[in-house]
């Protein structure tokens, strides 16, 4: 099902109805923002699954708060932060979100950005799930929804310093990982040729 | 290199769409729907547990002081059951205080003056009875009947009839209002030359009215009611000589007795702890309060009470910040009250302390500053109370008080909470009251 973005003021009487609870306007919110909306909670997770529990949370939320939308600002972006708020929240709950990983970020080598062009953005999504919690929460927040290292450390309630070498880590880790397809990649083309 | 690196990964996620299953909508609508019947279900504010709790406590102080009551009563009406004593009436000789009653000081005088008296009935003799209403242990029902009772069979009543200034012949044959009298004639009297509060019949202020206090609000028509059930014909034959009151007027002023109010006159003061729930908006702030209660009661029912109060109450709540996450947030609303309210006071003496105990109804207005939120408020209070008397110059008291709250500077302070222009709070307390009487001899 092909869901085109409303016009502002349909987005508008939307939004209205979805104040007075009304269930099909509900529904039609979710169809014009849920695929957007499941890329961050993918972002945050580590599954599908996961993700849509966390998709399912955060429309609830929304549909709850929606009457506090004061029109300021653009909807998208109020609902956005709304949903990857509530991921930040779900996973602050978990234990041992930050514990270190057994990863040497200073023997990688420095990677050119040019590694990124090959790759379309579900892999990169796919990579960002293979991150550990820590690295992949403040990765997200940071890079994503741009957060400072001051925010990050007050929300997840860490040291600057952590949210600092964190993000750097998942950087690294990241880096490589996406070296790793790359080179997988040539390889595959040598191949072939 | 690390910004290009994070831009260009930024840029590749920006436009990316991934479908949720089908399926995931189903099952926020069920979410959705359950969420709708527990919102339908929501129970109204005085089924919540803060405000049962708030019941439950003031029953339970409520309870607590009848029931200490009661049992007193009943271990008091136990011990007079045993020890009861009859009515002696008093010898002319006989110049212990007639109005003093409980004192075991007594008990040998009071055994000669029967002795005495029953001899001169057998020898119908004419006897001088100074006041025939000396009384061992006047506590109870039983006690007063018992004691009534003897006065009527010795036929003493019909000179107090004819000697009571206040007598109203209308109700000369209203005998059934009698027995209740005889229940409920009590005053409250000082004795200077014991030092001591004791229980006195009313119906002794025949013999001198100007005691009587208005406040004391007995009834001499139905006094003397009571003691027309006498047969006129057996006082005839009996021929008993009674003195007449004024003759008496020497010795009473002996004796005088100082008549205290049962409303007492004057100030009051003292501090109070209590548990206040504050409803604000669809929040309830439990907390608790402490203060001093000030008021003057004018001797009447009526008084005047103010005080100071300052009440703690906090809630944590989850506020969303511009940003749409949430936030837990300690809620505060510390402050202080000034009231000012109207008493009225329905007093009875007890029949236990022989002190008084009091049940106030109280209403007016409260003025309070909510510090923590800068917040001002003017609110219509009333409530209740029940004073018990532990001393003669303290009191103890319940109490359970509720409040509407007009918030006049809302639109002026800037608060996280969203709050309504109106709210309530209730406040059950517990208070000890010192009144400006002396407790010594000679008051």
């Amino acid at each position: 099902m092909i869901v085109k973005m409303p016009d502002n003021n349909n987005l508008e009487q939307i939004i209205k109805l979805c104040k007075k609870q009304n269930r099909k306007a509900q529904r039609d919110l979710y169809d014009v923002f849920s695929k957007k909306f499941f890329v961050i909670c993918l972002r945050y997770s580590t599954d599908y699954s996961e993700a849509e529990d966390m998709l399912q949370e955060g429309f609830i939320k929304l549909f709850a708060k929606i009457e506090k939308y004061n029109d300021t600002g653009t909807f998208k972006s109020w609902a956005g932060r709304l949903i990857a708020n509530n991921c930040i929240d779900i996973i602050r709950k978990r234990p041992n979100l930050y514990a270190i990983t057994d990863f040497h970020a200073n023997s990688l080598e420095t990677y050119t950005t040019n590694a990124l062009d090959k790759i379309i953005g579900d892999d990169i999504l796919n990579l960002i799930q293979t991150l550990p919690t820590g690295y992949r929460t403040i990765f997200n927040m940071y890079i994503i929804e741009g957060f400072s290292h001051k925010e990050i450390a007050e929300k997840l309630n860490i040291k600057e310093g952590t949210s600092k070498s964190q993000l750097n880590r998942a950087r690294k880790l990241l880096q490589r990982k996406l070296e790793e397809i790359n080179k997988y990649d040539s390889i595959q083309l040598n191949i072939n040729k | 290199m690390n910004k290009k690196f994070d831009q260009k990964l930024k840029q590749k996620l920006e436009n990316l769409e991934i479908a949720p299953t089908n399926s995931l909508w189903e099952k926020i609508e069920q979410e959705l729907d359950s969420k709708k019947k527990k919102k339908a279900l929501i129970i109204p504010f005085w089924y919540s547990p803060a405000f049962r709790k708030t019941i439950a406590a003031s029953v339970i102080f409520l309870l607590g002081g009848l029931s200490t009551y009661m049992i007193l009563n009943t271990n008091s009406l136990n011990k007079l059951s045993s020890n009861d004593k009859e009515l002696v009436p008093e010898s002319e000789t006989n110049l212990i205080n007639p109005y003093v009653i409980s004192e075991n000081i007594f008990d040998n005088e009071l055994k000669e003056i029967q002795t005495n008296e029953k001899e001169n009935l057998k020898n119908n003799t004419k006897t001088n009875l100074v006041n025939p209403f000396i009384i061992n242990k006047i506590n109870s029902v039983s006690k007063l009947n018992n004691t009534l009772n003897s006065i009527t069979s010795n036929n003493y009543y019909s000179n107090i009839k004819q000697e009571n200034p206040l007598e109203n012949n209308s109700n000369k044959n209203n005998s059934s209002n009698s027995l209740n009298l005889a229940v409920s004639d009590y005053a409250w009297v000082y004795d200077n030359n014991l030092n001591a509060y004791n229980v006195v019949l009313k119906k002794e202020y025949i013999q001198e009215p100007n005691l009587i206090s208005s406040n004391l609000d007995f009834n001499i028509k139905e006094s003397t009611s009571f003691m027309s059930l006498e047969n006129k014909e057996e006082k005839e034959e009996e021929e008993i000589e009674i003195l007449e009151i004024k003759d008496e007027e020497d010795s009473y002023k002996q004796f005088k007795p100082k008549v205290k109010k049962l409303n007492y006159k004057g100030f009051w003061l003292g501090p109070n702890i209590g548990y206040e729930s504050v409803f604000i908006a669809k929040n309830h702030y439990p907390g608790a309060s402490f203060g001093i209660d000030i008021a003057y009661d004018f001797g009447g029912s009526f008084g005047l009470q103010s005080g100071l109060k300052y009440s703690l109450n906090h809630k944590f709540i989850t506020l969303t910040n511009n940003e749409g996450s949430e936030e837990n947030y300690k809620s505060e609303f510390n402050g202080l009250h000034i009231p000012l309210m109207l008493r009225y006071k329905f007093t009875k003496l007890s029949k236990i302390y022989s002190k008084p105990l009091s049940f106030n109804l109280i209403a007016g207005i409260d003025y309070s500053y909510i510090d923590t939120k800068k917040l001002n408020q003017i609110g219509l209070v009333a409530g209740a109370e029940y004073d018990i008397f532990t001393q003669i110059d303290m009191m103890l008291t319940f109490g359970l008080k509720g409040g509407l709250y007009n918030n006049l500077n809302l639109n002026k302070i800037d608060i996280p909470e969203n709050i309504n222009q109106y709210n309530y709070n209730i406040n059950t307390y517990l208070s000890l009251r010192f009144l400006d009487r002396p407790r010594k001899k000679g008051n």
